[in-house]
């Protein structure tokens, strides 16, 4: 019972270390693919949370050409920079950045019905 | 699947009742496993239908992370929150009279110089929990919700009727919900004057009760953590990390931006520095981030003077 004297907290941060550590593995940038709805069935797909350092132009077109639709990237001033596809492509999306070892399954976040 | 894990747990419970200890030497083994099966297929699942199921007991049951009910789970926390911060005798007490008989039990763990695993410390955790507060390790009520009606309104837009009494189903305010299935719609809508929800767009069914099983499985789970410390002399310290958002504990304090991975491994260091004798941590790695809004510990056979003195050093950090 002697390590149990209470201890006054002083500027001690208790979660100094816990964040340094953890900024590495624990916080996690997710990328996000919604989906809205245009006229009719139509519809469009939004993907949104890709890092920065990869080339969105050299990402875009290889989806557009594997899903056979029409994309763009769109500058969002908060949100960055955002790839646009025609067409309901969530689950494609999706399996394509796995694949490719862009994202891991586990930081993809996929909204809508 | 979980009315199989009931009936587990029913007949488990009744078997243990008496406490007999020979009785209990051979139970254990099966016990074990099957606690360990049972957790480790149940950690894999998430929530299958739009249950939302009840009481602080059912943490006990099954050996694994629980679901529950917003509304009891927080009245509940509120109790045992005054009982964990205040007046720790209550739980040290509790849950030293069924301390009784040390069991010289055949671990897995046994033989070997293995560190424990987390899902053999839980099942040895709940044993003794269930042996010695039967009534804690309750049943695992399920309530289901309606499925959601949804009308056309036009040719453009969707109704959705039973919006109001799903909210209310689920403990929540209204604005958050709808806050949350816009967003995941990505379209809009607004309340109309008898209180559904009008959504922009041609929508099935089918795809609110997506969305709206997104909702419970994301906000209502109260996703409980457990850290487990075990202690040289055999006793365990448990710390309950609950993942509290219903509407009762909804304003968030600082723990909760926090994220629960930081705070485990938070607790697990300082209880590792300021208890010498710690024999084993376990902690379970599939956390992911969540928030906290309450902590519970419970202490098996902890002297009530560490305990307190204890939560007391983590409340000045916190707090």
């Amino acid at each position: 019972m002697s390590d149990l004297d209470i201890q006054i907290p002083t500027a001690y941060d208790p979660f100094a270390d816990a964040n340094a550590e953890n900024s590495g593995a624990g916080t996690k940038e997710y990328v996000h693919i919604r989906i809205q709805q245009r006229n009719g069935r139509k519809s469009l797909t939004t993907v949104q949370g890709l890092k920065k350092e990869f080339s969105y132009n050299k990402i875009l077109k290889d989806l557009k050409k594997d899903f056979c639709c029409n994309g763009t990237v769109v500058e969002d001033p908060e949100l960055g920079q955002v790839i646009q596809l025609q067409g309901d492509q969530r689950k494609n999306v999706s399996t394509f950045l796995v694949q490719a070892g862009i994202v891991k399954k586990d930081h993809i976040k996929i909204h809508g019905f | 699947m979980a009315d199989d894990k009931q009936n587990d747990v029913k007949d488990e419970v009744a078997e243990l009742a008496p406490f007999d200890p020979s009785k209990k030497k051979k139970k254990k083994k099966p016990v074990v496993q099957d606690g360990i099966d049972d957790s480790a297929e149940n950690l894999a699942e998430k929530v299958e239908t739009l249950s939302v199921s009840e009481g602080l007991e059912s943490t006990f049951t099954g050996l694994k992370k629980k679901k529950k009910k917003p509304a009891e789970v927080s009245l509940l926390n509120e109790e045992s929150v005054e009982t964990g911060g205040e007046d720790l005798d209550d739980l040290a007490a509790e849950s030293e009279e069924g301390e009784g008989i040390v069991l010289q039990q055949r671990y897995p763990w046994e033989g070997s110089d293995r560190d424990y695993e987390y899902e053999e410390l839980l099942g040895r955790v709940f044993n003794i929990l269930r042996e010695n507060n039967p009534e804690l390790a309750g049943d695992r009520r399920r309530t289901v919700m309606r499925p959601p009606q949804v009308l056309r309104e036009g040719t453009k837009k969707t109704v959705f009727v039973n919006f109001m009494d799903l909210c209310k189903t689920m403990h929540r305010n209204a604005d958050h919900v709808q806050a949350f299935l816009l967003a995941e719609l990505g379209t809009s809508g607004s309340l109309d004057g008898q209180q559904r929800l009008v959504v922009k767009g041609r929508f099935a069914p089918k795809n609110f009760e997506g969305i709206l099983r997104r909702y419970v499985s994301k906000y209502l789970d109260d996703q409980i953590f457990l850290l487990l410390f075990e202690f040289a002399t055999g006793k365990f310290l448990l710390l309950f990390l609950f993942n509290l958002t219903s509407t009762y504990c909804f304003q968030m304090n600082m723990l909760s931006a926090l994220g629960a991975k930081v705070l485990t491994q938070y607790f697990r260091r300082r209880i590792d520095s300021s208890f010498s004798d710690v024999r084993s941590v376990a902690l379970d790695d599939r956390l992911h981030l969540s928030k906290l809004v309450l902590l519970l510990v419970l202490g098996e056979g902890m002297l009530e003077l560490e305990l307190a003195s204890f939560l007391s050093i983590l409340y000045l950090d916190i707090l």
